[in-house]
């Protein structure tokens, strides 16, 4: 059992907090390949892009819940892990989902090495539960137990994250949502609720450690802090209405564009949207410290993709000093430096374009990467690579899904005739250009 | 330190200088012509100058036919074409100058005018190699940055032709790579100049194509300063010293001091309790005290170049995996490629150092064993191992390169 697990159910751990007893709900979807707890009253259960929604327990009709903020390692891809601070095991920390009406008792230890805070960010509430280190409280100290209680009065999408060290915190992964759903089950009801938070890193290849004094040049875009294609896809079954929040905690503004669909923007971290203040889109800018919530139904099948439209922010690390090598005749130059370095292999780059780059992973062991990064471009699909990474990943959307299958379908099967496809030069000879 | 010795290998046991001594005997002085008088040696010595050119190699040559050796061989009654006839310049042991040559080791003291000219000839030929094996290989470490620098400007003038790069990118780099240029034509001079003094010291003619051996390895220790100091006691210049000490204290006079001024400091003193002492005595103790000051000098810097060649020998492998990790950042696009070609100059920039350090251990090693009477010469490593500046033959597959 992991610790996570542990805190959602364990006798021991509410003993530790003096309130064995009292009832507990652990409700721990990992990602959307698993189903989701039910939220109480047939409401639909967000789910969280690889991570989890956080347990809680009833007690005297107060929703208790426990974040320990700490350090952790955690994978970012495969072949990449980074020494984080999240909360209780991740980053981002668990969502925490409750409802409009009611009264929340947070209990935060803190686990880290310095004082820490957490700022209910949207969240309307007393002053002296803001969670502003110095400003609205003491500062949580290492190895404290603060408690945060107050009244949800609004139902949205909002984030915590710490409000004491901010830059650094932040930039070592802490944050989480806290979705708030609506009293009436029927109100705003979606089939589908996914949610993410956009975070970016600057881990320079080889460590692994994020640095908090970056501010601009981060090579790690992410969703929940993982980069395509290790962001969990997004699944819905054809007519199916999906709710997507976006919550952005990064240093610059995300245009988030998803295929396949036409959306609105539903609600912010400021409240939900009146339908007349509605209109379509296909892409919407999340700007810093912002949540936009968007939905539609998923009304055609197939793999469609969902990014930021920033195409640095859909790599994987780069660096952003390297040579302009496009269009440029290498092949004297390259002889010349390989014969600078007998024994290794040199491969010139980048005079057609960097798509070749997607072959490095392939070449690692002739080519090899430094340790502890990812490669560029990355993703291999249906037909060949798909030559992406950092903030990227698929809304599946399929007929033959079951309602509440979360499970993923694989590749998408296209009817015949409705792939493009290579073209007989008859074809379109003689169309004016 | 280990000494080794070899007796016996030279013709019958016979040492060359019992067959000097013979020579001296056998004929009179003549009035010696240059050309009959070197006889065979130019030629032998030529011979021995084929590459490459070793440290005995070097030795055996300065002893048969250097030019600054003449004066002192004609005095003493012997001919470059007498030594050339003997059989055993071709012998594959390393030759001892002190005790092969010389006899020192069983007759300290005897002839010395002609063992101080021996000592000095070989010495000077010692360091002339020295510094010939030095520029040589400075060279090819000096190509290898050229290499690098073109290598550079190549690149950006195709990222120029193609658009991709302005005048402000282009400059620097033709610049550095014309600097490159430019101490290419510095190292070939040097090694040029290098080849010609060491042809002129040797009495090799102007053009001879010298090609120095790879200087050697460091030892893995130094003799004890104090055992250097105990050697330096027997060489025979701290002989001579200490017997014209010993002469001059017999022949002494016991006679009182006179004083020639009067000093509110003296006031009170016996001249005539002053211990007698000549000129002579003053003047040998004072060699003595200098000749002890340039030892420890040449030992201090000695000891001082190995430690800053062990320091840079730290950093060469720190460098060559500096340029493979900027081999892998230049993989994943995380890193430009000038950036791998800088690693890999700064490494050949790091070899010349060490280079350098290299050659100036071995500088104050000879000038050491020289102050010793070649004391230390049978200690020096006579085949060139594979030396830390040596850098690996090239095994690409794809392209046949020259070994950096």
């Amino acid at each position: 059992m992991q610790r996570r697990d542990f805190l959602g159910v364990s006798a021991g751990a509410l003993a530790s907090l003096g309130l064995a007893g009292i009832a507990t709900q652990a409700n721990a979807s990992k990602g959307s390949g698993d189903t989701p707890v039910a939220v109480k009253g047939g409401r639909t259960p967000v789910t969280t892009l690889n991570t989890r929604t956080l347990g809680f327990r009833m007690n005297n009709g107060v929703k208790e819940y426990h974040l320990i903020a700490e350090a952790i390692e955690q994978e970012v891809a495969p072949g990449m892990t980074a020494l984080f601070w999240g909360y209780n095991g991740s980053s981002p920390g668990p969502t925490i989902e409750a409802i409009e009406g009611d009264r929340v008792r947070i209990f935060v230890s803190n686990k880290l090495p310095e004082h820490t805070t957490i700022h209910w960010h949207g969240i309307l509430l007393p002053a002296g539960m803001d969670g502003v280190g110095g400003l609205t409280q003491p500062q949580i100290k290492p190895g404290e137990t603060y408690v945060y209680e107050f009244t949800l009065g609004k139902s949205g999408t909002f984030m915590y994250h710490p409000h004491a060290d901010e830059m650094v915190q932040m930039a070592q992964g802490m944050m989480g949502m806290f979705i708030v759903h609506p009293k009436n089950p029927a109100e705003r009801r979606v089939d589908r609720d996914y949610a993410f938070m956009l975070a970016s890193y600057k881990i320079d290849p080889g460590t692994r450690r994020p640095d908090p004094a970056e501010m601009l040049d981060f090579n790690l875009w992410t969703f929940n802090s993982r980069t395509f294609p290790a962001i969990a896809p997004l699944v819905a079954r054809t007519g199916e209405r999906v709710r997507i929040r976006v919550a952005n905690l990064t240093m610059t503004n995300h245009p988030v564009h998803v295929h396949g669909v036409d959306f609105r923007v539903t609600g912010t971290d400021g409240g939900w949207i009146p339908e007349a203040g509605q209109w379509p889109e296909v892409t919407t800018d999340v700007a810093v410290g912002q949540i936009r919530v968007i939905e539609f139904v998923a009304k055609a099948p197939g793999d469609w993709a969902l990014h930021c439209h920033k195409s640095h922010h859909t790599m994987g690390p780069m660096g952003h000093g390297v040579p302009n090598m496009l269009g440029v005749d290498q092949a004297a130059a390259t002889q010349q430096i390989e014969a600078l370095l007998p024994g290794q292999h040199y491969m010139e780059m980048g005079t057609n374009g960097m798509a070749e780059m997607q072959d490095m992973a392939a070449m690692a062991a002739m080519m090899p990467l430094p340790p502890n990064t990812l490669p560029m471009m990355t993703g291999e699909g249906p037909f060949g690579p798909i030559e992406m990474g950092g903030m990227f990943t698929l809304l599946k959307v399929r007929d033959e899904l079951q309602p509440g299958d979360y499970s993923d379908p694989g590749w998408y099967e296209h009817p015949p005739g409705t792939v493009a496809r290579p073209a007989d030069s008859k074809a379109f000879s003689g169309i004016p250009i | 330190m280990t000494r080794m010795h070899h007796p016996g290998r030279w013709l019958g046991g016979l040492l060359l200088w019992p067959l000097l001594a013979i020579a001296q005997a056998a004929a009179a002085p003549p009035d010696y012509p240059p050309p009959a008088w070197l006889g065979d040696a130019p030629r032998l010595a030529t011979e021995l100058a084929a590459p490459p050119l070793t440290f005995d190699r070097v030795t055996r040559i300065a002893l048969l036919s250097a030019p600054g050796l003449w004066d002192a061989y004609r005095a003493h009654g012997i001919s470059p074409a007498q030594l050339a006839r003997l059989p055993h310049w071709r012998d594959a042991a390393p030759l001892s100058v002190r005790r092969d040559v010389l006899g020192l080791d069983a007759a300290p003291l005897a002839r010395a005018q002609l063992t101080e000219a021996v000592l000095a000839q070989v010495a000077a030929a010692r360091l002339d190699w020295l510094r010939l094996a030095l520029a040589d290989q400075q060279l090819a470490l000096c190509r290898q940055q050229q290499q690098a620098a073109q290598a550079a400007l190549t690149l950006m003038q195709a990222q120029y032709r193609a658009g991709n790069a302005a005048e402000d990118k282009l400059l620097p780099v033709q610049l550095a790579a014309r600097r490159a240029d430019a101490d290419v034509l510095d190292c070939r001079a040097s090694a040029a100049a290098a080849r010609r003094d060491l042809a002129q010291r040797l009495g090799l003619p102007p053009g001879s194509a010298l090609a120095a051996a790879p200087l050697p390895e460091l030892p893995a220790i130094l003799p004890a300063q104090d055992a250097i100091a105990a050697l330096a006691a027997q060489s025979p210049a701290a002989r001579l010293r200490a017997q014209a000490l010993a002469t001059e204290a017999k022949l002494l006079p016991a006679r009182g001091a006179t004083r020639g001024v009067s000093l509110p400091l003296l006031h009170g003193f016996d001249a005539e309790a002053m211990p007698p002492v000549s000129g002579e005595q003053l003047a040998a103790w004072r060699a003595e005290q200098e000749a002890d000051a340039q030892l420890a000098a040449e030992y201090a810097g000695l000891t001082l170049a190995r430690q800053r060649y062990a320091l840079l020998a730290e950093q060469l492998p720190d460098a060559r995996r500096y340029t493979r990790v900027m081999l892998t950042h230049y993989n994943g696009m995380l890193g430009s490629v000038y950036e791998l070609i800088a690693a890999r100059a700064a490494e050949f920039a790091l070899q010349r150092e060490l280079l350098e350090q290299q050659a100036a251990f071995w500088q104050h090693w000879l000038a050491l064993d020289a102050r010793l009477a070649g004391a230390l010469e049978s200690d020096f490593p006579q085949s060139a191992p594979s030396s830390p500046v040596a850098t690996p033959a090239a095994t690409h597959k794809e392209h046949d390169h020259a070994a950096p």
